[in-house]
C-alpha cells in the first residue's frame, strides 16, 4: 500500500514523442484510471512504471522513493496483462506460486497465502485446473491472484476487461473494485472503455497523444470537460462553432443562425471565435420540461431505437444538425419530419476557444 | 513491442551462423573456385585456376543432353505429384472428417522420416519381375509376368514421384487448409460454377503452393542420383549419377564441382523464373478480378 | 464431388503405403520370394540379427544421430530464442538462410562439402560427417521452436520478471518450458533425418566406415534379400513411432516445411 508519484515522463520512440510532461500522483488504496484512444500512450505508462521501458526523462515514485534504477523484478509492483500472460506449462496453483517462490517465500506461509488469495478470488478447487481449460474470467482471476498474493505495493492492470465477453465484462468491473477495496492496493487501471473507467475509478486521467488533457473524479471528467478532446472523447457531443456575444452582462454564442445563451468563462472576450459543446443527452424535448432559455425549434430527421434509450437527429433552423439522445420510453412517439421543441441549459454548453491559425 | 529492444540477440545466433557459413555458405560458394581447379582439391596445393573443366562441359554433348534430361524428369516428376497432390490434399484439406484428418495428415510424413534407400527398396520389390505388380498385369494380359519396368528409366520416373508426393500433399495442404469455406459459398452464392471457383478462387490462391512444390520437388530431383543408380539401369542415367561419378568412379573433382556449379545455377535461374511467373499470374488474375 | 475426392485420397494414401506394407508382409513370409501362399514365419528376423552382420552400422548411426540431434536441439533453440529478438523482417532473412542446406539438391551440398572439407585438410572424417549432418538438421529444430516461440505471448516473459524472476530465470524456467515441446519435436525430427542422411554420409563418411544407410546402399545395390524386408520392417515401426511421438508433442505435419 503506497502512494504513486509520476513526475514529468517523457519518452519518445525514433522521432514519435509518446509521452509528454506526464505527471500525476496517486494516494493510498485510490484506483485511478487512464483512459485514451489507442496508441495515445497509455500503455506506454504502465510499462514505465513497472520496469519494462526505461523514460527519456522525468521520475516513479512510490512513497517518495524513486524507483527510476530498479529492474522489473525488483519493484515490487503488480502487474495485470491486457494476455493476462498465464503460464502456459503450470497449473493455477503453479501460476499463483510463482512470484512466491521467486521471492523465496518458506513453505508454510506460501500455502496460507496462497490459500487466502484464492478465496479472495473465487478460485478455490481449481487449483489443479490447467490454464487452457479456465473461462476467460477465470483466467482473469488466476492473473489478479497470481499479482496480488505478492501484496505489492502497486497494481497495474493493462485492459484486463478486453478481452472478455460484455456480460462478464460487467461482473469484472465489479469484482475487480470490490477486490481492490477489500486489499486497499493503490492500482492503476489503463482502458479505452469510458464507462468501465467512469465506473471503477476515484480519479480519471485523460490522454492523448501523450499528454493529460485531464485529471479529475469521474462525474466532473464527464460534466466539466476541460478540453474540446476531452468533451467529445466522452460520451456523444455536439460540437458547433459560433462567436462570443457579451450583452446586457450576459454571455452568449452566436452560431449565425441562433443565439444561446451561456454561462461565463474565465478568459472570454467578445467577438472571439469558439466551439460550442453540447452532449447528446443535454438536449431536451420541451414537451416535458420548461426552460426558460435556448429554446430552438427544429424538424425531426430521424429517431433510432437502440434499446434502453433511443437516438435522435432533429434539424435546427434548417442548418444544424443535432444529435439528441433520450430514454426510450418518452419518445417512442417522435416520427420523422415532425416539428419539436428543444431546450438546453446555459451550464451544460461549454465552449472551447479555437486557436487561430498563425 | 518488448521482444525486440531487450538484449543483443547476436551472440545466440553465433554458432549456428558459424556452422552454416563453415558447411552450406561457404562450400556453396566455393563450388565455382574448386570447379576452376584443373587438379584435385588438397591442402597446401598451388592454386591455378582455368576454365578446363567448363571447355569439357560446353563441348561434350553428353554434359547438356543429361542436364537437359534431368530437368525434363524434374519437370515430369512434379508435374504428377501436382496432379496427383492437388485434389488428394484438398480431399484432405475440406472434405474428410475432421476427426481423422490428424492421423491422415501425420501419417503423410511416415515416408519423410523413412530412408530413402527402403523406400526406393520397397519400390523394387513392388515392382520386381514376378512380383505382386507385374504377376496381376500378367494375369490381366497387359504385361508378361516375368519381364518389369525396372532398371528402366520409366521406374526412376516412378519411384521419384513416390517418393516426393509427400512433399507436394504437405504443401498444397498447408495452403488450402488456410482458405476459408466462406470463399468458396461466397463465389458460388455470387453465382460461380466449378471451373470458375476453381480459376479464379482455388487455383491463384494455390500458387504459392506449386512455387513451395516446385522447391521441394523439382529441385531435389533434377539432383538425384541414388535413384537412377539403383533402378535406372543403363538408360536412366540423370546428370546427379555423371556428377556422382566424377567423385566416386573418375576421381575428376574440378569437373564433377563445374557440373555441381552449372546444375545449381540453372535451379536457381528456374526457380526464380517460376517465381516471376507466379508473380505475373497473381497479379493478371487480381487485375481481371478488380477491372 | 466429394465421394471422388475422398475416393481420390484414399488412392492416394494406398499408393503412398502399399510398397511399405508389401515390405512389412514379405517379412514375414516363408517365402523368400514374396510368393504365396503366405505362410508365417519370423525366420527372416532371426537371420537379419543373427547372420547379418549389421548390429555395428545400426550402432554407429545411432550414436551419429542421437550427438548430432542433442547438438542440433541445443544450437537451434539458441538460435530460435535469438531470432525472436530480432525484428520480423531480418529473422526472415536468417530463416532464409537457415533452410538454405534443405533446399540444395544434397547432391550438390554433399560434393561442395567434401571439396571444403578435403581443402582444408580435415577430409572424410567423422567431424565432417557430424558437422554435414547438424547444418542439414539444424533448420529443423530451428524452424519448429521458431514458430513455437512466435506463438507464445511475449508478455509471459515480462509477467515473470513482474513476478520477481531474474532474465536467467526466466529464460530457464518459463521460455524454455514453454518450448519445450517444440524442442523436443525438433531434435526427433533432427534424429530421424540425420539417421536417414544416405547422401550426407555417402559423401563425408570416412572410407571403409559403414553407416547403417550405407550399408543397405550397398546390399540393395546387391539385389534382393529377404532378410532386408525386415530390416525395411523395422525401420518402417520406428519411422511411425516417430511420428506419433511427434503427434503427441503437439507438431502438426503442414507446420514442419
Amino acid at each position: 500500500m503506497a502512494k504513486l508519484e509520476v513526475d514529468n515522463l517523457q519518452k519518445s520512440f525514433g522521432l514519435t514523442k509518446v509521452l509528454d510532461q506526464v505527471s500525476f500522483s496517486l494516494s493510498d488504496g485510490k484506483l485511478l484510471s487512464i483512459l485514451g484512444p489507442s496508441g495515445c500512450g497509455k500503455s506506454t505508462i504502465l510499462r514505465i512504471i513497472s520496469g519494462f521501458l526505461v523514460q527519456d526523462s522525468g521520475r516513479v515514485l512510490v512513497d517518495g522513493k524513486d524507483i527510476t534504477n530498479l529492474t522489473p523484478d525488483r519493484r515490487e509492483i503488480g502487474m495485470v496483462f491486457q494476455s493476462y500472460a498465464l503460464f502456459p506449462h503450470m497449473n493455477v496453483y503453479q501460476n499463483v506460486a510463482y512470484g512466491l517462490r521467486t521471492h523465496r517465500v518458506p513453505k508454510s506461509e506460501m500455502a496460507d497465502r496462497i490459500d487466502q488469495i484464492l478465496g479472495l478470488t473465487r478460485l478455490k478447487g481449481m487449483e489443479k485446473r490447467r490454464i487452457q481449460q479456465l473461462s476467460g474470467g477465470q483466467q482473469q482471476r488466476v492473473a489478479l491472484a497470481r499479482a496480488l498474493v505478492l501484496r505489492p505495493k502497486i497494481l497495474l492492470l493493462d485492459e484486463p476487461l478486453s478481452a472478455l465477453d460484455r456480460k462478464i465484462r460487467g461482473e469484472m468491473q465489479y469484482e475487480i473494485r470490490n477486490i481492490q477495496q477489500e486489499v486497499g492496493i493503490t492500482t492503476v487501471f489503463v482502458t479505452h472503455d469510458q464507462e468501465e473507467a467512469l465506473t471503477l475509478s476515484d480519479q480519471v486521467i485523460l490522454l492523448n497523444e501523450g499528454h493529460i488533457e485531464q485529471m479529475a473524479d469521474p462525474w466532473h471528467i464527464y460534466n466539466q470537460p476541460a478540453s474540446l478532446f476531452a468533451s467529445d472523447f466522452l460520451g456523444r457531443a455536439n460540437i458547433i462553432t459560433g462567436t462570443l456575444v457579451h450583452k446586457e452582462s450576459s454571455w452568449f454564442l452566436d452560431t449565425g443562425d441562433f443565439c444561446l445563451t451561456i454561462n461565463h468563462s474565465e478568459g472570454f472576450q467578445p467577438g472571439q471565435k469558439v466551439r460550442g459543446v453540447i452532449r447528446a443527452e443535454h438536449i431536451r424535448l420541451l414537451d416535458s420540461v420548461y426552460l426558460a432559455e435556448n429554446q430552438l425549434s427544429g424538424i425531426v430527421l430521424s429517431n433510432i431505437f437502440t434499446g434502453t434509450v433511443s437516438k435522435m437527429e432533429i434539424a435546427v433552423h434548417n442548418t444544424t444538425a443535432l444529435e439528441v439522445i433520450a430514454l426510450s420510453p418518452h419518445v417512442a412517439e417522435i416520427k420523422p419530419g415532425m416539428p419539436v421543441k428543444l431546450g438546453i441549459l446555459p451550464a451544460d454548453i461549454h465552449c472551447f476557444p479555437i486557436r487561430e491559425e498563425p | 513491442m518488448g521482444r525486440h529492444n531487450r538484449k543483443a540477440p547476436w551472440p545466440l545466433l553465433f554458432p549456428s551462423t558459424g556452422i552454416l557459413v563453415l558447411m552450406a555458405l561457404l562450400p556453396l560458394g566455393a563450388l565455382i573456385f574448386f570447379s576452376l581447379l584443373p587438379d584435385n582439391p588438397r591442402p597446401g596445393m598451388v592454386i591455378q585456376l582455368a576454365l578446363v573443366n567448363y571447355y569439357k562441359i560446353f563441348t561434350k554433348p553428353l554434359y547438356l543432353t543429361l542436364i537437359w534430361k534431368s530437368m525434363r524428369i524434374g519437370l515430369l516428376v512434379t508435374i504428377s505429384c501436382i496432379a496427383i497432390a492437388w485434389p488428394a490434399a484438398y480431399g484432405l484439406a475440406k472434405v474428410i472428417n475432421e476427426r481423422w484428418r490428424q492421423t491422415w495428415l501425420m501419417s503423410t510424413i511416415v515416408p519423410f522420416l523413412t530412408s530413402q534407400l527402403l523406400l526406393i527398396y520397397a519400390i523394387m520389390v513392388l515392382l520386381q519381375a514376378k512380383g505382386p505388380v507385374m504377376s496381376l498385369l500378367g494375369f490381366v494380359g497387359l504385361a508378361k509376368s516375368d519381364t518389369s519396368i525396372l532398371f528402366t528409366p520409366k521406374a526412376v520416373l516412378f519411384v521419384l514421384v513416390y517418393e516426393y508426393l509427400p512433399y507436394m500433399i504437405l504443401s498444397f495442404y498447408s495452403t488450402i487448409q488456410k482458405i476459408p469455406d466462406s470463399l468458396f459459398e461466397a463465389a458460388r452464392s455470387l453465382g460461380a460454377g466449378r471451373w470458375r471457383i476453381f480459376w479464379s478462387i482455388l487455383f491463384p490462391l494455390c500458387l504459392p503452393a506449386i512455387l513451395l512444390g516446385v522447391v521441394l520437388v523439382f529441385i531435389p530431383v533434377v539432383g538425384s542420383f541414388v535413384e537412377p543408380q539403383i533402378l535406372g539401369g543403363p538408360d536412366g542415367m540423370m546428370i546427379g549419377s555423371v556428377i556422382n561419378d566424377q567423385f566416386s568412379v573418375v576421381y575428376d573433382w574440378g569437373l564433377g564441382a563445374a557440373l555441381s556449379f552449372v546444375l545449381l545455377l540453372m535451379l536457381i535461374i528456374i526457380t526464380l523464373i517460376f517465381n516471376i511467373l507466379a508473380g505475373f499470374a497473381t497479379r493478371r488474375i487480381e487485375g481481371e478480378t478488380t477491372s | 464431388m466429394k465421394v471422388v475426392l475422398k475416393t481420390w485420397l484414399l488412392i492416394t494414401y494406398m499408393f503412398l503405403f502399399a510398397p511399405i506394407f508389401m515390405v512389412v508382409l514379405m517379412s514375414l513370409n516363408l517365402s523368400a520370394y514374396g510368393t504365396f501362399p503366405f505362410v508365417f514365419t519370423t525366420k527372416w528376423y532371426y537371420i537379419l540379427f543373427t547372420e547379418s552382420n549389421l548390429f555395428p552400422a545400426t550402432w554407429l548411426s545411432i550414436k551419429l544421430s542421437v550427438s548430432v540431434a542433442f547438438t542440433a536441439a541445443f544450437i537451434g533453440t539458441l538460435t530460435a530464442v535469438g531470432m525472436v529478438r530480432l525484428p520480423r523482417k531480418v529473422a526472415a532473412l536468417y530463416t532464409g538462410m537457415t533452410i538454405v542446406p534443405i533446399v540444395v539438391p544434397w547432391l550438390v551440398l554433399g560434393i561442395a562439402m567434401l571439396l571444403v572439407v578435403t581443402f582444408l585438410g580435415l577430409g572424410r572424417s567423422f567431424t565432417a560427417l557430424f558437422l554435414g549432418n547438424l547444418v542439414v538438421t539444424l533448420p529443423y529444430v530451428v524452424l519448429i521452436v521458431y514458430n513455437r516461440l512466435i506463438d507464445t505471448d511475449p508478455a509471459i516473459e515480462d509477467a515473470a520478471r513482474n513476478l520477481g524472476a531474474g532474465p536467467n530465470r526466466v529464460f530457464f524456467e518459463i521460455t524454455v518450458p514453454v518450448a519445450a515441446p517444440a524442442i523436443l519435436s525438433g531434435a526427433l525430427m533432427s534424429l530421424m533425418v540425420c539417421f536417414n542422411s544416405f547422401v550426407i554420409q555417402y559423401f563425408l563418411s570416412p572410407f571403409g566406415v559403414r553407416t547403417l544407410p550405407l550399408e543397405i546402399f550397398n546390399l540393395i545395390k546387391v539385389g534382393y534379400r529377404p532378410d532386408m524386408n525386415a530390416l525395411a520392417s523395422i525401420l518402417v515401426i520406428v519411422s511411425f513411432a516417430a511420428v506419433i511421438s511427434l503427434g503427441k508433442l503437439g507438431s502438426s505435419a503442414d507446420k514442419l516445411f
